[in-house]
């Protein structure tokens, strides 16, 4: 006898995660599965060790720049990356940087 | 302080290792500052989450 995975434990379209894993079980004494949601210990999340998605956004890129044209990505969906690791490079604006040089 | 100042590359560098699990731009869109660019997910290079196992 085994579980079947039949609820959406994650929410469709990215929206928060409420719980960081769900973990599936069989009672047999009460012929009914059970579903475990395993939450990590604080001390695990303040080491960096959510296992929830995070989004990064695009960085302050220098005074008077808000805006930049997305030049290439270094890694695809699935990739690993190691912490500090370039994933993406954006070029910023040429004029806008000139006029920056100027009030220097 | 009147020469063009060549292109600068900004990298965007992951925050901690982890799992790309999605890319929110396309290459050559325009980014805003504080715009979401990609998700994410922490977790070691032999899995992607510590509670795999389970």
């Amino acid at each position: 006898m085994y579980c079947v995975r039949n609820i959406p434990f994650r929410p469709k379209g990215g929206g928060p995660h409420p719980y960081t894993q769900v973990k599936f079980s069989f009672n047999m004494s009460a012929q009914r599965c059970v579903v475990h949601h395993v939450i990590p210990p604080p001390f695990l999340l303040s080491l960096g060790y959510n296992t929830a998605a995070e989004t990064v956004k695009v960085p302050p890129m220098a005074e008077s720049i808000s805006e930049g044209t997305l030049r290439t990505w270094s890694k695809q969906v699935g990739d690993f990356v190691a912490a500090d690791e370039e994933v993406a490079t954006i070029e910023t604006d040429k004029v806008f940087l000139f006029l920056f040089n100027v009030f220097a | 302080m009147l020469t063009t100042h060549p292109q600068i590359d900004v990298t965007v560098n992951a925050p901690k290792a982890g799992t790309i699990v999605e890319l929110l731009a396309q290459e050559e869109q325009t980014v805003t500052v504080g715009q979401d660019l990609f998700k994410i997910e922490p977790g070691d290079r032999t899995s992607s989450s510590p509670y795999s196992h389970m």
